[in-house]
């Protein structure tokens, strides 16, 4: 009970300091930054979405650590840890992938270019929603852990390749609209970005928080299912 | 005007994201929590 | 016995399986062929911009065939448990790996060897410039291909969902290998001035990564 209890503390602090700096962050994004020159006040986008995609890579690498961890220890939390850090991955890729083109419209007239950014994290939400089928497709635990973490290898190993073989395919191709990292940012809004950064992060881990909890619950009934049974 | 719409749109559909996740997380977990509850009842009045 | 001998043993069952029925290599040969020909109807466009087309054209066909011949490499040993018999002889694991990549891939090299040529001819395009650069790009992408499809086809038969589950595991992965197989393949029709050996490098970097990567791994998945 008291490692109950300490837990649901540490997921309310958590809660409320992520809740206090997506404030200051929303507050140092909209308001305390300058307006960008040229792209006006659009470019307010770019923070809560760099810093998406940002926690989405970082969630996806934690997959891929999990995934080996869980091949060589066997252990069932680093399992957990694997998929629900995938789920979330998808999310924040999710956000990256409806604000990109809503950022883009406006400045570059034009919802989607093949920037190798934008393709590489496309192929990346593609690779970890096929990463949740392959756990729905199989019934016992231990296997779904294994097939997934081969899978969860594999996929990260690609990101690379992926990376390099769109930026050539690019840069080769005349007309390459924009890097979109061509913004020297100013130091107010070099502030907002790291604001809004470190409050995804925390949001990050408020989430893994709370799905793990909610994967060991499912794990708690599983095994009352099998006591009942057997 | 037309671009403070496009931010408009990001934000809200970021936010709305992120609220309905957390949302349907809380779901989640109360739901397994009585799930849990009633299992243990179960076994309680079956051992007792 | 030595990893190669190994491999060549299960490599001839396999071989001798297929020419028992030579179901598989019909049914791919005509699936492909059939693709061929509804491309021939649904694209009608002058030579000039055929060039530019046909390249995807050729490499989305091999990847619908290619599709076909993985679904049907590992679930075909699970009848009468046959996979079970595969894991139980002593040898490593991935030596299963390395035969079923190269029988798949020979399949894949036969299909091509027929289809191909026909591309040419149905479409009235006149062949590739560089023909060498041509069988040197098709041999590799489509090595790349079926070193990851192999793979993945053993994860997705130990899946309940298994032949619809390949396609979407097996695409995203080998996104890489198609743009550069289609413009390398564009290159030897001297379309693409410069940039085509890049790609190649591309593809042989992929194509180690992703040999070592699966014999490394294999032996996960085939646990019982």
């Amino acid at each position: 009970m008291t490692e109950n209890t300490r837990t649901s503390l540490i997921e309310k602090v958590l809660a409320w300091s992520t809740f206090l700096t997506v404030f200051v962050a929303l507050y140092l994004a909209l308001v305390y930054a300058p307006t960008e020159k040229t792209m006006g006040d659009v470019q307010r986008i770019f923070y809560f979405h760099v810093a998406s995609a940002w926690v989405g890579m970082m969630a996806f690498l934690v997959v891929f650590v999990a995934s080996i961890a869980y091949l060589l220890t066997r252990q069932a939390n680093w399992d957990i840890y694997a998929y629900t850090s995938a789920e979330i991955g998808v999310f924040f890729t999710t956000i990256v992938l409806i604000t990109g083109p809503i950022w883009a419209k406006p400045i570059w007239n034009t919802w989607w270019t093949w920037d190798p950014r934008l393709t590489t994290t496309l192929i990346l939400w593609f690779l970890y929603l096929a990463y949740g089928k392959i756990r729905l497709a199989i019934g016992e635990e231990e296997k779904k852990a294994r097939l997934a973490a081969v899978f969860g290898i594999l996929a990260f190993a690609v990101v690379p390749v992926d990376f390099f073989a769109i930026r050539w395919w690019r840069t080769m191709h005349p007309g390459a609209l924009v890097t979109s990292n061509g913004i020297a940012l100013a130091p107010d809004m070099m502030l907002a970005f790291f604001a809004s950064l470190f409050a995804f992060t925390l949001l990050y881990c408020y989430l893994m928080m709370r799905s793990v909890r909610i994967e060991r619950i499912k794990a708690e009934i599983r095994l009352l299912k099998e006591g009942m049974f057997n | 005007m037309d671009k403070l719409f496009y931010l408009f749109l990001a934000y809200s559909i970021i936010w709305v994201l992120i609220f309905g996740y957390i949302l349907r997380l809380g779901k989640k977990q109360a739901k397994l929590q009585k799930e849990l509850e009633l299992f243990k009842e179960v076994i309680n009045s079956k051992s007792s | 016995m030595s990893f190669i001998r190994k491999v060549r043993s299960l490599l001839w069952k396999e071989i001798r399986s297929e020419l028992q029925g030579k179901e598989m290599l019909s049914t791919m040969i005509v699936f492909s062929l059939l693709v061929v020909v509804v491309f021939g109807f649904a694209i009608d466009l002058n030579k000039d911009l055929m060039g530019g087309v046909l390249p995807g054209i050729i490499w989305i066909t091999m990847t619908f065939a290619g599709i076909l011949c993985l679904n049907r490499s590992f679930t075909a040993e699970q009848q009468n448990d046959c996979l079970y018999g595969l894991m139980l002889c002593p040898l490593d694991r991935s030596a299963i790996y390395v035969a079923k990549t190269i029988m798949n891939l020979l399949l894949m090299v036969i299909v091509e060897g027929v289809t191909i040529p026909l591309f040419f001819i149905i479409f009235n395009y006149p062949g590739p410039q560089q023909v060498g650069l041509f069988v040197i790009v098709l041999l590799l992408g489509t090595y790349c291909f079926m070193a990851v499809g192999t793979f993945l086809a053993a994860l997705s038969s130990a899946t309940k969902t298994g032949e619809i589950l390949m396609p979407i595991l097996l695409i995203p992965l080998i996104i890489p290998v198609l743009l550069s197989a289609v413009i390398v393949t564009k290159g030897s029709f001297g379309l693409v001035v410069s940039g085509a050996d890049l790609y190649l490098k591309i593809l042989v970097v992929y194509g180690v990564v992703f040999t070592v990567l699966p014999m490394l791994l294999f032996d996960y998945l085939l646990e019982v």
